[in-house]
């Protein structure tokens, strides 16, 4: 849930992005820092192994800017990947506002997008929450590998009921980067809207 | 205007009822994660009938004169500890509010102390769990010259103290606790009324285009 702080005039939503292994998630986040202009980013800090493995999190506060008085502030997150690393999963959702879920798009992965789905209901169940009712978004990366499997396959897996807005994504070059970030960040915003 | 407030379960999905001067108003709490505390709602009447605002979530009330006492229980904490920095965040890792000494030098980037501390309360938290505690009863880290020693307020937020050489541990903590309690007392004390903030079609429209301007229009 949001957190609004009366005293800074901040509204602050967080955003986690959730998906398997090296599936592209520290990546998307290294383009948004990258390519957000300096005064509506802080610092990004990567908590990663030697082998620039994500081990806790990857952390990049964006400033939206002032509506209203109130400076609106998304907090972009990372989990780690990895399986056996899902206690820190679980920790990173608490209080989140919405979810980026990167999919990879390798064939041999297909299996791994699936787990890692059902591992983020598991988790959200944790916290109380269901998928269906945080703002969700899912991104399709790598579509640059030469044998990525076609979309609808993908989607049949991961969202077969079709509910879900996707968004084709080449993260390393950039590409299809912004787009899924900015339309999660319309469904909090939005949300927020209908709440009052 | 007609106010509810009602304390929170943790797995609750529940509804109340309001009847204002312009009729009856229904409001749901579908989520419910907060795991104490109490939900405000505002019910205000307009043309279109009764508009319900929830207040988001403010982890600590801290606003008005509530916000002005906490501030100088921080200050007073910085002078009688001799830190560096005071700092509340709450349990998600954002800053609520801080304080630093005049001769400190420039913090670093505090959304990034805060989550990290958040952070590594929540994993201090979890590893307690493993061997049946319900937590850590303290969280002090100590380096050659700067050190931080953080104590929970309630089960919502967190007051980190950070301190150097300069100042002694046993000190640090005594008037960290202190500061805690006093802290406390004046959020169990607090009539401040909650501000309104308008999520109206304004806002809405506001707050698209930064997002188009920030990532692009999408089109």
């Amino acid at each position: 849930m949001s957190t609004i702080n009366f005293s800074a005039k901040e509204i602050n939503f967080k955003i986690v992005y959730y998906g398997p292994g090296l599936s592209g998630k520290t990546t998307n986040l290294k383009r948004i820092y990258d390519q957000v202009p300096g005064e509506s980013k802080g610092e990004m800090v990567s908590l990663a192994t030697e082998d620039e493995r994500t081990l806790f999190f990857d952390f990049l506060p964006l400033d939206l800017g002032k509506v209203n008085g109130f400076k609106t502030r998304f907090h972009l997150y990372t989990v780690p990947g990895q399986v056996f690393y899902n206690s820190s999963r679980k920790l990173i959702l608490r209080g989140v506002d919405g979810i980026v879920f990167v999919a990879d798009s390798a064939p041999n992965r297909l299996r791994a997008n699936a787990e890692s789905l059902r591992n983020l209901r598991d988790n959200l169940t944790e916290y109380n929450l269901k998928l269906s009712e945080i703002p969700y978004v899912i991104q399709l990366n790598k579509r640059d590998l030469p044998d990525a499997l076609p979309v609808p396959m993908i989607k049949q897996v991961l969202d077969p009921k079709n509910s879900v807005e996707m968004f084709e994504a080449v993260a390393s070059e950039f590409k299809g980067v912004f787009e899924p970030l900015r339309a999660v960040s319309k469904l909090v915003l939005e949300r927020v809207q209908q709440r009052a | 205007m007609t106010r509810l407030k009602t304390p929170i379960r943790r797995t609750t999905s529940v509804s109340y009822s309001a009847v204002t001067s312009q009729g009856r108003a229904e409001i749901a709490i579908v989520e419910s994660q907060i795991f104490m505390g109490s939900v405000i709602f505002d019910v205000q009447n307009s043309n279109s009938g009764a508009i319900l605002q929830p207040m988001l979530e403010p982890s600590l009330d801290l606003y008005g004169e509530t916000f002005t006492k906490v501030d100088a229980l921080l200050n007073d904490l910085l002078t009688k500890s001799h830190a560096r920095y005071t700092i509340i965040i709450d349990l998600k890792g954002f800053v609520l509010m801080h304080s630093r000494a005049l001769w400190a030098p420039k913090p670093p980037s505090l959304d990034s102390l805060a989550t990290l501390i958040a952070s590594n309360y929540s994993a201090n938290t979890a590893i307690a769990k493993l061997f049946g505690e319900p937590g850590f009863k303290e969280m002090v880290q100590q380096g050659n010259e700067v050190g931080t020693y953080v104590e929970e307020i309630g089960e919502k937020a967190l007051l980190v103290t950070v301190f150097d050489s300069s100042a002694a541990l046993g000190r640090v903590k005594l008037f960290t606790r202190k500061a805690v309690d006093h802290i406390k007392q004046v959020l169990s004390e607090s009539t401040d009324e909650v501000p309104q903030v308008e999520f109206d079609q304004n806002w809405s429209d506001s707050t698209e285009a930064l997002l188009d301007g920030l990532f692009g229009s999408g089109e």
